[in-house]
């Protein structure tokens, strides 16, 4: 073997090495709120949608623009109490799917990074704008 | 504007384009399966030549039909026709038409076109100056062509597979609503669905034009590396090979930053680049091209690292399409803030087929005739200039998989849990995942940059330790200096600050010394230089970056986090500004100066902030400037706004917002005013004077005689405070033959609204209905950013770019 093939060989190990160990302390896993109450004060991705049957959206900047209070429900249907410590995210309320990132608390879910899935404006219902349109 | 509502449909562009669609498909078969004889004949001149013939001509009228097809495209986008798909989709009339080519690629069938026209117009440079290599080159790249044709075509081979995406398929196709069973359907659809605010920018008329020449440049090594392994010929194909690939990586590095600079100056996540999936999808086949470009190098001077630089140029192209699979079917989902939509489950398959085919005609050839490539017997010497730019490539290239695995994750997720069944998700904190293990391979690359160009070629160097542990000296002297004035205190950006600094010192040395500052000769040192200062920009606005817009109001909260730090850093980000207040904000006192609105479509909304500036010394305030982040009220969307400084930038934007003074004027509370022409009313921090009465009103901003109207008189009013004009109001009252209507008017800055609701014509007096907004009533919720030294960002880009143009340059015979 050549030294350049062994210096290949032992740069490739350290770096599949380094690879492989990034991934298990660092990658994240979905969530439910179920789950991460099981293994709280670490944060994971959370699917959701906003739920606004029970309770409204409490956004108040006049009193502290920063901190945003929802009700969101995950896969399994259970509905946890949000508190995202920034501004509200502008179409919020038209959401379709919340992508959260956070950590369960006794005192509900601490959304750190919100991502939403709205509902896109190429995408929306396109057809219904014709529908009632008449010939 | 009647005329263009009464018109009918226009079937012919859509025809002529689709036409020319199918031509140049057909053209680019033709071409292609010519080549290929041509080249199986290659040794036959007679026999090749017709046949080299038909493919160039066919060629040419493939190049011709691209070109006519882009042109209708864009005819029917410029000229607004909805009965097309495409223009409805993405135009409105109120576009405005600088970003007509922002809205001819905003779709996928639009980039592919693009990405189209460009590579039929490279291949043309490939047919007339390919001399040896020009059969076997153009059968791939007229194979590439008529398979990304494909996917524009819009043909269903059954009801439920269709092949690609047609521009020109019509709206009432696409559309199922009664409405298009009318003849005159198109009199009914009064404006199209109009360009996405965000790419409502100047950067993305320019950037995704570069980006796609970019990607359409790494064609041509791809094309020239399986056409010599074709003939198993490694010489003719070298130095065209070297020159397309400086060129690729110039125009497509200048294409990923310009991607930067737009996601810096239209998106508020606050920065240039966010590791996004997209993002490293067109970062990792420049990488893996630079990592091919230099064993090209090699090769060229020692006859070494053949093997490694085809498998390079292969994969550089093969990745570009992986991107494009990555970016375009959706698969992405959830990882990407991206939002190009996914075209069904066909498109996935369609991408599938192409790469199959791609790497078919490239990679099985290659390592078909593995074993039978020139090799140089003997190893290479340790200290030679090849071993350790080989050493550098390996790990751009290793840097590149670890970003190109991670970006994948959501294509082997599923996979993953299957088999684990853990249901695997993208690290919770993605920048500093990636920073964290890029940072060691920027480290590594750095280094080799600084002192590879020292060593020679195929001999062991003379001894220059001792510049080397001059050079280091320096640079750890300056890396010191850097850590402890950019108060660095992580450990790996402390060896990455060393890492830049070596770079610029050996490689600024080099150019000196051994280069002579000879600029033709130094297009790698120059590029090298580009890409230290661009890290160094990276390493002191990354790690410095800071918010400065910190809410002090509200007091910490517990709530479980980890520190208390924390904590406050993620309540107190956005700071609420109401108008006509100021706060401090780091070195500056902000203010809110209110808002105004151009009726563009959507309309966009300006809000006005003023930064003061105060000398630290005297206290007294040393400049004052404007910044007017922008949104688009009824979208939603903010666009940030900058000023920029050599030595930082000062970034904000909009966050929160009260509703515009129109919308809430039905729920506040007016009080009457009855005046005379001359009197005036005072109002907070300014007067209104009352200033005539017109009666036959004349470019109204918000009423235009109708032939109902019977009389109209419009209010003349002035706005003032102590030493000059603010605005005025021009409220109208309309008496039509059934009613009688008040046209009322506002002036945003002040937040005053004003309207009519009398006139008295016994003494000539007006009682206005009149509201001011209070200031509790309007403001913003904002965010304000510190980026130091950003500017050496793009200077280390423009640096780079420019090596790459003067090796390409230098390199012409």
């Amino acid at each position: 073997m050549k030294k350049i093939h062994i210096i290949i060989l032992v740069i490739l190990a350290v770096t599949i090495g380094i690879i492989v160990v990034s991934f298990g302390k660092k990658m994240s896993t979905y969530e439910t709120f179920a789950t991460a109450k099981e293994k709280m004060g670490a944060s994971y991705r959370v699917s959701a949608v906003l739920d606004t049957t029970t309770y409204k959206v409490e956004y108040n900047p006049l009193e502290n623009s920063n901190k945003l209070v929802f009700y969101a429900k995950d896969q399994n249907g259970e509905i946890q109490k949000v508190t995202y410590w920034d501004s509200k995210p502008e179409g919020f309320e038209r959401s379709e799917k919340l992508m959260m990132i956070g950590r369960m608390t006794e005192q509900g879910f601490v959304c750190e990074k919100l991502q939403l899935k709205c509902p896109s404006k190429y995408e929306e219902d396109h057809q219904a704008r014709f529908q009632g349109q008449d010939a | 504007m009647d005329q263009v509502l009464l018109r009918t449909e226009n079937l012919f562009a859509g025809q002529l384009g689709q036409f020319f669609i199918v031509a140049s498909l057909m053209t680019a078969l033709v071409s292609a399966v010519s080549y290929f004889l041509a080249a199986r004949k290659e040794s036959d001149v007679t026999q090749a030549l017709p046949w080299m013939k038909l493919g160039r001509s066919s060629y040419v009228l493939h190049t011709f039909s691209v070109v006519v097809v882009f042109a209708t495209l864009f005819y029917i986008i410029s000229q607004h026709l909805f009965e097309y798909y495409y223009a409805w989709r993405h135009t409105s009339l109120g576009l405005q038409p600088k970003y007509l080519f922002a809205a001819f690629w905003e779709g996928g069938e639009g980039s592919f076109l693009l990405w189209l026209f460009w590579q039929a117009i490279l291949g043309c440079f490939v047919l007339w100056k390919g001399k040896a290599l020009e059969s076997r080159a153009m059968f791939v790249i007229a194979l590439v062509q008529a398979v990304l044709t494909t996917f524009i075509l819009g043909v269903y081979i059954s009801p439920e597979i269709k092949i690609g995406t047609s521009p020109f398929v019509l709206l009432k196709h696409e559309m199922d609503a009664p409405i298009f069973s009318s003849p005159d359907y198109l009199s009914q659809i009064k404006d199209g669905n109009g360009l996405n605010v965000l790419l409502q920018n100047y950067w993305m008329v320019i950037h995704p034009p570069v980006l796609f020449l970019g990607f359409a440049s790494t064609l041509i090594p791809f094309a020239l590396v399986v056409a010599a392994i074709w003939k198993g010929n490694f010489k003719e194909f070298i130095r065209p090979t070297l020159r397309w690939s400086l060129l690729a990586a110039g125009i497509l590095g200048a294409g990923i930053m310009m991607g930067g600079a737009w996601a810096y100056e239209s998106l508020s996540f606050g920065g240039y680049w966010a590791w996004d999936p997209v993002e490293n999808a067109s970062l990792v086949p420049w990488l893996i091209l630079i990592a091919g470009l230099h064993t090209l190098v090699i090769f060229k001077s020692t006859g070494r690292s053949l093997k490694i630089t085809l498998l390079f140029l292969v994969l550089t192209y093969l990745f570009v399409w992986y991107s494009t699979f990555l970016t375009r079917t959706g698969v992405l989902g959830e990882t990407s803030v991206h939002s190009f939509t996914g075209e069904g489950a066909f498109l996935y398959w369609h991408l599938v087929v192409s790469i199959v085919i791609f790497a078919a005609i490239s990679l099985i050839p290659l390592f078909a005739t593995w074993k039978k490539m020139p090799v140089v017997a003997g190893e290479e010497e340790v200290s030679s200039r090849e071993f350790w730019i080989l050493i550098g490539s390996i790990f751009l290239f290793i840097a590149s998989i670890q970003i190109i695995f991670t970006t994948s994750l959501p294509v082997w997720a599923p996979t993953y849990k299957k088999i684990t069944g853990i249901d695997i998700a993208p690290p919770v904190d993605v920048v500093t995942f990636y920073n964290d293990i890029q940072v060691w391979a920027a480290f590594i690359i750095l280094i080799f940059t600084g002192f590879a160009q020292f060593l020679k070629y195929k001999k062991t160097a003379d001894k220059k330790t001792r510049i080397f542990l001059l050079l280091s000296m320096i640079a750890v002297v300056l890396a010191a200096l850097l850590v402890f004035n950019q108060k660095i205190e992580h450990i790996q950006f402390m060896f990455f600050a060393f890492a830049i600094l070596f770079a610029l010192v050996a490689n600024g040395y080099y150019f000196i010394t051994a280069q002579k500052g000879n600029i033709k000769k130094a297009g790698g040192s120059v590029t090298h230089l580009g890409f230290a200062i661009m890290l160094l920009g990276v390493l002191i606005s990354g790690y410095n970056k800071h918010v400065i817009s910190l809410d002090r109001t509200n007091t910490y909260i517990d709530f479980n986090l980890d520190t208390y730090e924390e904590n406050l850093k993620e309540s107190r980000e956005n700071v609420l500004l109401f108008r006509n207040t100021t706060l401090p904000m780091g070195p500056f006192s902000v203010s809110y100066l209110g808002d105004s609105t151009i009726n563009s479509a959507p309309p966009l909304t300006y809000f006005k902030v003023r930064f003061d500036r105060r000398d630290e010394e005297t206290g007294e305030i040393a400049e004052s400037f404007l910044l007017y982040p922008q949104a688009y009220k009824k979208e939603l969307s903010p666009n940030p706004d900058a000023k920029h400084y050599l030595s930082y930038d000062v970034f904000t934007y909009i966050k929160s917002f009260t509703e515009p003074l129109e919308k809430t004027a039905d729920s506040i509370s007016y009080k009457d005013y009855r005046i005379a022409v001359g009197d005036s009313i005072y109002i907070a921090n300014a007067v209104v004077v009352f200033e005539g009465l017109v009666n036959t009103p004349e470019n109204n901003r918000h009423y235009k005689a109708g032939s109902g109207n019977v009389a109209a008189a419009e209010a003349r009013l002035g706005v003032y405070d102590l030493d000059r004009k603010l605005g005025a109001l021009y409220p109208v009252l309309v008496i039509d033959s059934s009613a009688i209507l008040t046209v009322p008017d506002t002036l945003n800055d002040l937040g005053l609204f004003m309207q009519i609701d009398k006139i008295h014509p016994e003494d000539g007096s007006v009682t206005f209905k009149m509201h001011q907004k209070g200031q509790l009533e309007d403001y913003i919720v904002m965010k304000a950013i510190i980026f130091p030294w950003i500017n050496l960002v793009w200077l280390g880009v423009i640096v780079m770019i420019a090596g790459f143009f003067i090796s390409f340059w230098a390199r012409k015979k």
